[in-house]
């Protein structure tokens, strides 16, 4: 049952939200927003919240700060979650039990954009759909809650590193005293993800390309130069006697396996009618297993608020054990109580449509104009079975460890979990997103540190 | 990156560096040129036209058909009709370079990107010809740091080996055509050799394009244009000479086919040049003189080698 207490809203708060949202959506470059804008539409819900958390954040040297006993059990509910993702996006392309068991719509995949039925019985590589999951957990009244699950910003971990060298120099004596960072192989272990499952016939090490089809590929760039590999674009792809190939300056190169960041519909224009500037002959290619993709086409599902709201039963569903981790409160409209909630507590809460990917919400709380409440209270008395609503901003407080300083406790956690050859494992470090940004336009992102206390 | 990196972003280094490099070519020739005293605003000296067509700038002129001073500076430096104006290779070097970036040293991307902002912001006011030189030697400062971080930071490796030829190739292409105009028979002569207004343009050519010979030769000699022939053609010590960017290209191609595992048959057509040069230079001794036969050879063999480059590393796909 979904949380009713609705955590009263600080002031604060309410500066990053509501009022200044158009204003924070005006900080971030427009280059910025176009990139996540021709993403899968696979933007976690915090960010459905806070776009402005889109790369680059606004940095803050104060570092956020956990225990390692909280850590430790946000690594084993994290990675929980990742393993019953992954087996859901298996099962609703095979035997789809978790429809018949009645705790997913068949409407959830039917009305998904990110449903493929090209996949359907198609084992991917390794049976994995997806090398790497980015989740954002708050800590409200001492419990973790998980706030997104998100597929499209998985590549993200590669700045964790990159983060705490930044962070060191413009500190250097404060960041003396950060715990070791553990995370130097965060590049090594987000490759090894991938290499799990390339498809490499040669017996050499997989041959790994990021594929970039989107107008803006700066995104690509950044993750092939972290991982020593290479952006690709269409026209440098040669697709020939059902072989996939680079064209490099040492002449084809193989293709093993793509990392992509963009949609399904942009990736092959054989397959899909949007997709005019992909690889044509792509999707053929991947289903007769000579070139690897990830994410798996079709495995956006999993960003889906509806396949969200429901992870604490797909979570018992997949693993047989209750769920490590629970959802952050959410309210479904089709609900009548839920619904009656939402009415009553518009100001505080943002509406979604629960099978779009356009990652908008429809209605942001106090930022909403008198008429465009009026407008959504109508929409959800109407047709409240398509919407979700979910709180503008949790107040979220991780418990201070002895010793450190109070401030850096508020904030929501982002961390990133990957595929690993025992299945998938929560990479050490993640990014500290302030909840307390007061006038500072965006978000302030810090380093994490872990400590032992 | 390793040595698989696509030949995409090989073409974009290489051109980023043809763009610079004639920009700056460009900026050199009208430096030398606006460099000696003018007779008047609107008198057009002949060798205006002759050495500014070396750098692109012929344009048909005014309502009466005659250009004048200023609107063919304009049309030379700024305007982006003209593609090979500074403004307009300056815009082309930086499309190349933002496709590049992640392989360049991060100073010279952020020099490129504020060269060519100061270049296009020049351009839409452009300056009258007594605040020129400031503005080049503007853009021949930044293009210096560019190039300058290029070959400081940049590890040798095939990516800094596709832009070094892109910048080789370009040279050796502009002081062929500069040294081909140098030779236009309808400069004006005197008994003496050229005149003294041409001696002072040849004598800010060679300042311009770091030639060593010595500014009084340009007064003594009878045969100045010999001269700057002399140097820009067969100087090895001089960066700017056929033969020395004949010798480098050759170098960094040898590199890069073998980095590259690549066939060697490209590298016969890099040899073929550089033994033309050579060539070339004893006949001179031996006193021949046909140096525009041998420049148009050049120029074409030249041409013919980038495009060989194009296409072995599939550069213009």
């Amino acid at each position: 049952m979904p949380n009713r207490s609705l955590p009263k809203l600080s002031q604060k708060s309410l500066q990053t939200t509501g009022r200044n949202r158009s204003a924070e959506r005006k900080s971030v470059s427009g280059d910025e927003l176009e990139s996540h804008d021709t993403r899968s539409g696979s933007i976690g819900l915090n960010r459905r919240l806070n776009p402005s958390h889109c790369w680059p954040a606004n940095p803050d040297a104060a570092p956020g700060i956990v225990s390692l006993s909280t850590w430790r059990q946000l690594e084993n509910g994290l990675a929980q979650r990742a393993q019953a993702l992954n087996e859901f996006l298996r099962d609703i392309y095979f035997e789809q039990r978790i429809l018949n068991a009645g705790i997913l719509p068949s409407s959830v995949l039917s009305e998904s954009a990110a449903y493929l039925p090209q996949m359907i019985e198609f084992e991917p590589p390794g049976v994995t759909y997806f090398h790497a999951i980015t989740f954002e957990v708050a800590c409200v009244g001492g419990n973790l809650q998980v706030l997104s699950q998100d597929l499209g910003s998985a590549w993200e971990c590669l700045r964790i590193p990159r983060m705490r060298e930044s962070f060191m120099r413009s500190d250097p004596a404060f960041y003396k005293h950060a715990p070791p960072m553990n995370s130097d192989g965060i590049p090594e272990t987000f490759r090894g993800a991938l290499e799990k499952v390339a498809v490499a016939e040669s017996g050499e090490p997989p041959s790994i390309w990021v594929l970039s089809l989107g107008e803006s590929d700066s995104a690509e760039r950044r993750i092939a130069n972290e991982i020593g590999t290479a952006a690709l674009r269409p026209g440098d792809i040669e697709i020939a006697d059902g072989r996939i190939a680079a064209q490099t300056v040492s002449g084809l190169a193989n293709v093993d396996l793509l990392l992509r960041l963009s949609s399904n519909s942009l990736l092959d224009p054989l397959m899909f009618e949007a997709a005019p500037s992909g690889v044509p002959g792509l999707i053929d290619l991947y289903r007769s297993r000579k070139v690897a993709i990830l994410a798996a086409p079709g495995s956006g599902v999993v960003d889906e608020l509806e396949v969200f709201a429901r992870m604490p039963e797909i979570v018992e569903f997949y693993t047989g054990s209750a769920p490590i981790l629970r959802n952050a409160p959410h309210w479904r409209c089709g609900d009548k109580a839920d619904r009656r909630f939402v009415l009553d507590n518009l100001h505080d809460l943002a509406i979604f449509k629960a099978n779009d990917a356009s990652a908008k919400p429809l209605h942001s709380g106090a930022g909403a104009t008198a008429a465009q409440t009026a407008a959504i209270e109508a929409t959800l008395k109407a047709e409240g079975d398509e919407y979700i609503a979910l709180e503008t901003s949790p107040e979220s407080c991780f418990p201070r460890v002895a010793g450190m300083p109070t401030t850096s406790s508020e904030f929501v956690l982002r961390a990133h979990a990957a595929g690993t050859a025992s299945g998938y494992s929560v990479l050490p470090g993640g990014a500290a997103l302030s909840t307390r940004s007061g006038r500072t336009m965006r978000p302030a992102e810090r380093d994490l540190w872990i400590l032992d206390e | 990156m390793n040595k698989h990196f696509p030949a995409r972003i090989a073409g974009n280094l290489f051109w980023m560096q043809r763009y610079r490099e004639r920009a700056d070519n460009v900026c050199r020739t009208v430096r030398a040129i606006i460099h000696a005293p003018m007779k008047s605003e609107d008198e057009h000296p002949p060798e205006w036209t002759v050495y500014l067509s070396a750098a692109g700038g012929s344009i048909s002129g005014d309502a009466s058909g005659n250009p004048n001073m200023q609107q063919t500076l304009d049309w030379t430096l700024w305007s982006r009709n003209n593609p090979t104006s500074v403004a307009e290779s300056a815009s082309r070097a930086k499309s190349n370079a933002q496709e590049a970036s992640d392989l360049l040293p991060p100073e010279a991307f952020d020099h490129l990107l504020r060269w060519e902002t100061t270049i296009n912001s020049t351009a839409d006011t452009p300056p009258d010809v007594s605040s020129l030189a400031a503005a080049l030697a503007s853009a021949l400062s930044s293009s210096a740091a560019i190039e300058g971080a290029i070959q400081t930071q940049m590890r040798r490796d095939a990516a800094y080996r596709f832009a070094r030829l892109g910048s080789l190739i370009e040279r050796a292409d502009n002081s062929a055509r500069l040294l081909f105009e140098c030779l236009e028979p309808s400069l004006p002569v005197e008994e003496s050799g050229p005149s003294p207004m041409h001696r002072l343009k040849l004598r800010a050519i060679a300042e311009s394009f770091g030639l060593t010979t010595p500014s009084s030769a340009f007064e003594e000699r009878r045969d100045p244009v010999g001269l700057i022939f002399g140097a820009l053609a067969f100087d090895a010590a001089c960066p700017r000479s056929l033969a020395h960017c004949c010798a480098s290209v050759l170098e960094e191609l040898e590199c890069l086919l073998s980095d590259c595992g690549r066939p060697t048959a490209l590298l016969n057509e890099a040899k073929k040049i550089f033994e033309c040069v050579s060539d070339f230079a004893d006949r001179r001794r031996r006193g021949e003189r046909n140096e525009s036969e041998f420049l148009n050879q050049f120029i074409a063999d030249n041409i013919k080698l980038s495009r060989a480059i194009e296409v072995e590393f599939g550069l213009s796909k």
